[in-house]
């Protein structure tokens, strides 16, 4: 019941926003209905914990009249996921303060995203699984195209190419493994999960799926979309791509790729860890050079998303923890990265951050909104990052130890690159765009509240996450 | 048999009032003898009556894909008077050439002998050859028809040669016989009938506008007026087909070994060949064309892939085919009337002052290249999981490559649509009839892609 109510909600709200009714109440209608969204999450959650045997289920025979079986099981991984988006949707739906032609279709697109990917992170069901994935790519495409800034078309044209290739490979192994099931065949993950795979079929159904995700996340050789993407879309649409979208490449590394083709993460960890590993570096040393925020923030994310696919992979209970734990963190933190960049574009006008400099004294209150959520970035103890990214790197460290040193480098790195931009943003001489820096208003403030919880929760106290997380990785 | 009865008496009506000069009761007669022939034929449901010796069979196959058939050609008279706006003249022949060829296609599913199926092609390629050239005084369209007469013509020719090979060979043109001859020679199959089944093969491969024998698509698709265009994509198109598969389950699927593999490559080449040359096409309406072929391809996969359940998956991927390329052809008939030409330019800006038909153009748009959770992907989806469940796993992943070749093509003028500024041409008022059935479409497509299952159990 509370599965239906989850991806029900969004859909219809979504739908009455659609038709234009509400005219100027559309941003509220859709902030009220995505807080609703996210207290039943919350009561998903009281209910999961309560559970039986620590999953919540839905399964509806439908076939003669849908002709696929409606299957949903959410695990500690899909709930730790839904959470995440219920609580970044109502933040990206409160910070947008620009009024924009069709507004309504703006938000109305949003929740419908939502539903998308809810709906990715409960599927059980691979066909089911596939319609979410695709349907959450075209609201954001959407949005793209329609409030997106210079060359929108050309960028987001490129954007659709990659992640429909993606897509469509992973339709051929999902058809592939299809086929492998007993017969009569079926398309349940539990199905797909008794496979027991010979190595030589392990190896091209890895490939589809890696291929699928690798786009998605982006890692190194297929991240050329991301950057422009992110640079070109809404801020609220590069905080759904980067807060919520990017995790459903690393979402469906844990559900097929983890489970299905063990023997290759096994055997393969030289083969592709080396790769994400040179992504991790190239993001973080480009994002040092970065003279624009938001293309930064983009290096940056691909920097740690590339951490989080190397701990999923890592083939260690440690690692894929430590990277669950962190998809959520990376979120968060994301987003939290996203409003300052937001709060700073509106406010000066630019975001070339040579332009920038002594925003800190004339903003206090933001300055030190600023420097937590870039601190959390850098993963520093006690922030939500560091749990995870030591979790991530004591896991690489068990699997292989070179690997495991080389990416530690990135947290150096990090460091470098965040309060480098951070010290020539906030301190320093004020410049003409700086002048007249306005503090946050109480409004504002209000944004950073979840984020900030957040931060600090997962990072003082992470062990009910991880206990959650124990008994769905094994 | 009721439905066609029907909608013959209606023709008649229909030339007969264009006869005596009244214009304004020819639409209305034609909407209500369509809705009627739509009822008359669902009453014989589940009855399977065989009329004339077996000569033509209502089965639930005939009468599903006559219902699909009878529905797309009421749309294409809904969008007839948007095209026809500037024409004064009753233009009772159209309309009556346009019924005469859907009786033509009414008789290619339910044949239940290779003659009836040869009439049934005639009736319906005689009445299309006429309406390709029926603007008299466009050069394009006279081309169009001269085309597509010889060529048509010429494979007509080859499915008579075929069918006179497999008379000879089998001594009947009954399928039921024809069926009985093959299972008790299967081992031993004479070259009489190898030969004059790949003959009819080939014609048929035609008359669906597959490859190797596309070439008068897109020529033809292009200069008819679209309208003719529009029935041509679909009622020829998924009548034909439907006589395809109809022929193959019925007589030939114990001697699959001789067909199978030629079917295949041409499936291969046509989806390959539809969607690449689609790739490259400017002119939205000969995009279209090569849209149809490689649609052709998708379809052909269902008559590789016999099996029980194959039929309902093509009823499906008919159903969604037609409605979304008669909604884009809609769409494209208006944008053509107000900007005179059929360039993807047209479509610039659309959605700021037609909000309703860019959205019906996208919904349309997103179902043919398969996008969840439209109709077209769970046509597509189904076609996928028949085919591969026998084996085909080559094929599908060329339609898999095929499709994602396809989501390009299909989602530039959506993109026009809603990203790039509008040339400066006025909103384009539509009339409020034509904005309701557009709506009608987009809505039914996704309805459609949500209760899939209900039209794949169907027959």
């Amino acid at each position: 019941m509370i599965i239906v109510l989850l991806l029900v909600l969004p859909l219809l709200a979504s739908l009455i926003l659609f038709t234009g009714k509400l005219g100027k109440h559309s941003r509220e209608f859709a902030l009220v209905v995505s807080l609703i969204e996210f207290a039943v999450a919350l009561v998903a959650g009281y209910a999961f914990t309560f559970a039986e045997n620590k999953i919540l289920n839905l399964s509806l025979d439908l076939k003669q009249l849908l002709d696929i079986d409606i299957i949903i099981n959410i695990d500690a991984v899909s709930l730790i996921m839904i959470m995440l988006t219920t609580l970044l949707v109502p933040v990206i739906i409160a910070s947008n303060n620009i009024r924009k032609v069709r507004n309504h279709n703006f938000f109305g697109l949003i929740l419908l995203m939502q539903m998308a990917l809810i709906g990715v992170f409960s599927a059980s069901e691979m066909i089911l699984f596939y319609i979410f994935w695709e349907l959450a790519m075209i609201p954001i495409f959407l949005i793209t195209v329609i409030w997106g800034g210079k060359n929108k078309l050309k960028i987001s044209v490129k954007f659709l190419i990659y992640t429909v290739v993606g897509s469509f490979a992973m339709l051929i192994a999902i058809l592939y493994l299809y086929t492998l099931t007993p017969a009569p065949h079926s398309f349940d993950f539990a199905a797909f999960y008794q496979l027991k795979l010979p190595y030589s079929v392990q190896v091209p159904v890895f490939l589809a799926f890696f291929l699928a995700f690798a786009i998605k996340i982006p890692l190194f050789p297929f991240h050329s979309w991301q950057a422009e993407t992110y640079n070109v879309s809404p801020v609220q649409g590069s905080m759904l791509l980067a807060g919520i979208m990017l995790k459903m490449g690393l979402y469906g590394i844990i559900r097929f790729i983890l489970p299905i083709c063990p023997d290759v993460v096994a055997g393969g960890s030289l083969i592709f860890l080396p790769l994400i590993l040179f992504g991790v570096i190239y993001g973080a040393i480009i994002a040092i050079r970065q003279p624009k925020l938001k293309k930064m923030i983009a290096f940056v994310s691909l920097s740690h998303v590339g951490i989080i696919a190397l701990g999923l992979l890592s083939n260690n209970h440690y690692g894929v923890e430590g990277a669950i734990l962190q998809m959520f963190s990376h979120g968060v933190n994301v987003v939290g990265f996203f409003l300052c960049y937001q709060i700073i574009v509106i406010r000066t006008g630019t975001d070339m951050i040579s332009k920038l400099g002594g925003i800190a004294t004339a903003a206090p209150k933001f300055a030190t909104l600023f420097l937590i959520v870039v601190l959390a970035n850098v993963a520093l103890p006690l922030t939500n990052s560091f749990v995870g990214e030591f979790l991530i790197l004591l896991g690489l460290f068990q699997s292989n130890m070179y690997i495991a040193i080389i990416a530690g480098l990135t947290i150096i790195l990090g460091a470098v690159y965040m309060l480098k931009m951070f010290q020539q943003v906030m301190y320093g001489p004020q410049t003409s765009a700086t002048n007249n820096f306005r503090d946050l208003t109480v409004r504002e403030m209000l944004l950073f509240v979840p984020i900030i919880i957040s931060i600090f929760l997962v990072g003082i106290y992470p062990s009910f996450v991880l206990q959650l997380l124990q008994t769905a990785v094994k | 048999m009721y439905a066609i009865i029907t909608i013959s008496i209606v023709a008649i009506i229909v030339l007969f009032f264009g006869a005596i000069q009244k214009k304004a009761p020819l639409l209305p007669i034609i909407y209500i003898g369509l809705s009627l022939a739509f009822i008359l034929n669902l009453l014989q449901w589940n009855k399977s009556i065989h009329y004339y010796n077996e000569m033509y069979i209502a089965d639930n196959f005939s009468i599903a894909f006559n219902g699909v058939l009878i529905f797309t050609t009421l749309l294409v008279f809904i969008f007839a008077p948007v095209y026809y706006k500037p024409v004064k003249r009753p233009l009772e022949d159209i309309y009556a050439l346009i019924l005469f060829a859907l009786i033509g296609s009414l008789t290619m599913t339910g044949f239940g002998n290779l003659l009836m199926l040869f009439v049934g092609i005639e009736t319906m390629s005689l009445s299309l050859y006429i309406l390709a050239g029926s603007k008299k005084f466009d050069p394009n369209s006279n081309e169009a028809a001269m085309k597509y007469f010889l060529t048509g013509s010429f494979a007509s020719g080859f499915l008579l040669f075929g069918i006179a090979l497999l008379y000879g060979a089998s001594g009947s043109m009954n399928l039921e016989v024809i069926k009985q001859y093959v299972i008790l020679h299967q081992a031993n199959m004479p070259g009489m009938l190898t030969i004059g089944l790949l003959l009819v093969a080939i014609g048929m491969t035609f008359k669906i506008g597959a490859a190797p024998f596309h070439f008068w698509a897109p020529d033809v698709y292009e200069g008819s007026p679209t309208l003719i265009t529009t029935f041509m994509a679909t009622v020829g198109k998924v009548a034909a087909i439907a006589a395809f598969f109809r022929l193959m389950h019925s007589s030939f699927v114990e001697v699959e070994s001789i067909w199978k593999l030629t079917l295949t490559i041409f499936a291969i080449a046509t989806i390959l060949i539809g969607n690449l040359s689609a790739f490259y096409q400017d002119n939205v309406k000969r995009m279209f064309a090569y849209s149809g072929i490689a649609h052709a391809g998708y379809m052909l996969i269902a008559v590789i892939a016999l099996k029980q359940q194959a039929a309902g998956v093509l009823l499906l991927y008919s159903m969604s085919y037609t409605i979304a390329t008669i909604t884009a052809f809609a769409v494209l008939i208006l944008v053509r009337e107000e900007t005179g030409t059929f360039s993807i330019k047209a479509f610039n800006g659309l959605a700021k002052h037609n909000p309703r038909e860019a959205f019906a153009m996208t919904i349309a748009m997103l179902s043919l290249a398969g996008i969840p959770p439209l109709v077209g992907f769970a046509a597509k989806y189904n076609l996928f999981v028949s085919a591969i469940e026998q084996g085909n796993l080559p094929l599908v992943i060329v339609a898999i490559i095929g499709s994602m070749i396809s989501v390009y093509f299909y989602i530039r003028p959506v993109i026009a649509m809603y990203a790039k500024q509008p040339t400066g041409t006025p909103a384009i008022d539509s009339g409020s009839n034509y904005k309701k059935q557009i709506t009608l479409a987009a809505v039914l497509m996704i309805l459609l892609g949500l209760i899939p299952g209900v039209f794949v159990n169907l027959i």
